[in-house]
Order: structure tokens, then sequence, then C-alpha cells
């Protein structure tokens, strides 16, 4: 959790990885990458320009909703960006 | 209005909702009960309010995808409670960390993707010696950078970067050149002994390290295990094949704990 902060965060358990898609109005393809409910053919895409599964779901941040992997380096090189 | 604010106004919690004494966390696993409907939890310890999206009522229910939406407008991350919990020992790390020195001397030196691997790894690194459970970093860098990545993470936990590597190409960077591919690739100055590693395999990764590493002129080669079960695999083997490691001047550094060893063995 992020401790050092002073405001209230929200985050989500990995048990409703499904609702926080849905409420996104995100669903998924047939190999589990996550797509745009309105045109599932429509991969989202990372910071780093990947398509993501759901297995890979770390979390969401602003710019038309950037997706975020929750994998160590993923994590490593959004440190570094503003 | 603030995200926050609507959400205060819709939950009736017996807590007081005001920052920075709370985090919200979605969560279906925190009340695993059938029997009860509780829709809130609030963990005093953590200061952290679980809320269980199913059992809220419908009126708040239906409210949480534009909360939700606005938290992200309003720029912040919202991200799965492990992931934020890594990402915050991330900043934490950038912070504090006294590795940059280890950084700046290879970045010039290496590939940029070697160079990330070290980064990771030195980060994993740092979790290890704080007794934190590394192994889904261990897997993360494996799955990034492969065989290769593994390698370099096992290098780095071990000191090979500061305490071989540097020095070799600070005394010859010609020759710095010429094996640091077989070290990271190969891992030809160490054996890193893992759960699947049968004992009959040591001997054959030694001997298979040995014969690249002699080329090089380089006489030694470390074995290292972590866990109790990782160093009773070396020691038996060790006894086990005494024929093989008496070709070897040994030393062995084992922790009063016993779940770490080092074996340096150096070539007669």
């Amino acid at each position: 959790m992020p401790a050092c902060t002073t405001e209230p965060h929200l985050t989500f358990d990995k048990s409703v990885i499904r609702d926080v898609l849905n409420y996104l109005d995100k669903d998924l393809d047939d190999k589990d990458f996550i797509v745009e409910k309105s045109d599932k053919s429509q991969r989202v895409l990372t910071i780093d320009g990947e398509e993501i599964s759901v297995k890979e779901f770390g979390g969401v941040q602003k710019g038309s909703q950037v997706f975020i992997k929750d994998d160590l380096v993923s994590l490593m090189r959004l440190t570094k960006k503003k | 209005m603030s995200w926050f604010d609507k959400l205060k106004k819709l939950i009736d919690v017996d807590i007081k909702l005001s920052a920075p004494i709370i985090n919200i966390n979605i969560n279906k696993s925190f009340n695993k009960s059938k029997d009860s409907d509780d829709a809130y939890f609030y963990d005093k310890e953590t200061k952290i309010l679980h809320i269980h999206p199913d059992k809220l009522p419908e009126e708040i229910r239906k409210d949480l995808p534009n909360i939700t939406k606005q938290y992200i407008a309003e720029g912040n991350r919202l991200l799965e409670y492990k992931t934020a919990d890594l990402l915050e020992k991330l900043y934490q790390y950038n912070k504090d960390n006294d590795d940059s020195a280890i950084l700046e001397f290879f970045r010039p030196i290496i590939p940029p993707s070697d160079y990330e691997a070290l980064e990771a790894a030195l980060f994993l690194r740092a979790e290890f010696r704080k007794s934190n459970d590394v192994s889904g970093l261990k897997d993360d860098i494996r799955k990034r950078f492969g065989d290769r990545g593994n390698n370099i993470s096992n290098l780095c936990t071990a000191g090979y970067f500061e305490e071989f590597l540097m020095p070799l190409f600070n005394s010859s960077r010609e020759m710095f050149d010429r094996i640091y591919e077989e070290i990271v690739m190969r891992s030809i100055v160490a054996v890193f002994v893992n759960r699947g590693m049968k004992p009959d395999a040591i001997p054959y990764e030694i001997q298979r390290r040995l014969e690249i590493s002699k080329k090089y002129g380089i006489k030694f080669i470390h074995i290292h295990g972590i866990s109790r079960a990782n160093v009773e695999k070396i020691i038996s083997c060790i006894q086990e094949q005494k024929k093989f490691f008496d070709f070897f001047e040994k030393k062995i550094y084992e922790a009063p704990t016993r779940d770490l060893i080092v074996v340096e063995l150096i070539l007669k």
C-alpha cells in the first residue's frame, strides 16, 4: 500500500479484477487479453505499448486509461516516468 | 465533489473516513464466510477499509464504477493491492538505495537489457537482504530476460558484479570484454544450486563451466546454495562424490543457521 502518501488511495484485490475491468468498460478476448468492451478486437496497451493479459493486470492510470502490468520490470520503469 | 467525498457520502461505516488514516481496498476475499453479509471490513492494524462489492446495497454498488473512473481521472493510479505494495517498495528503494554506484559503473559497459536486468536484480537483492520473499521477483526477472536474466540475478545476489566483474574490468578491459558474455550467459564462475537440481547434476555443472573458464585462465568455481534443503544437497554431494571434489582445494563457508552455503573450489 502507498504508505508514505497522505492522500487516501483506492486499490483492488486480485479477487475483483473482473469487476474492476467491468467498471472501466473493459472486457477479455478469447485469449484473456484485456480489450475494449465496445470493440473486442481492440486490445488495450500498457505504458510501454504492450498488450496485457488479465494475469498481468496490475492497474490503470490516467492518460486515456494507461494499463499497468504487475511485474517487477514494468513497475521499475513506471517509477522513472512522471 | 472528489471521488473520496462521494465514497464517504455513500458508505456508512463506524470509522472516521478521513485522510490520511484510511485506504480503501475493493476486495471479495476478506470475507469468505457465507453466513456473513458484511460489506465492509476495517483492518485497524493496516488502516485499510476493505469493501466487498457484491455485498454492498445496490444503490451504492451502482456508483462504484463512476467513483473508480473519477479516481483515475483525478490523476491517481488505481492499482491491484500487491502491485501497489511492490511499487511503493520500488519508490522507497530508489530513494534509499546505495546501489547507484554499481549501476553507474555498469551502465556504459554492458548491454541495455543486461543493465535493466541488473537494476531489477539489485532491487531483488535488497529485498532478499531484508529477508522478504523474493520468489515472485525472481520469476519476473526470468520471464522478462530469460536464462540470461536469471544468471544476472543469481550473480548479482551473490555479489559477483561488484566483487568480481568490477575489479576484472578495472584490471583489464580486454579480459572483461572477453569473458563477460560467458559469465552472464553460462555463469562460468558459479553454480547456483536450486530446488529442481538433482545432486548428480552438481559435478556435471561444475565440469561444464570449468571447461570454458579454464580457457580464460580462471581456476576457481563457486557453488552457492540458499535454503536448508539446498545446503544439505551440496554437503551430501561433496561427501558422496569425494573422488571428484578431491581434484580441488575446497573452502566451505556455511551460515550458522545452515540455510546458506558457498563452496569455493580451486583447481590444484
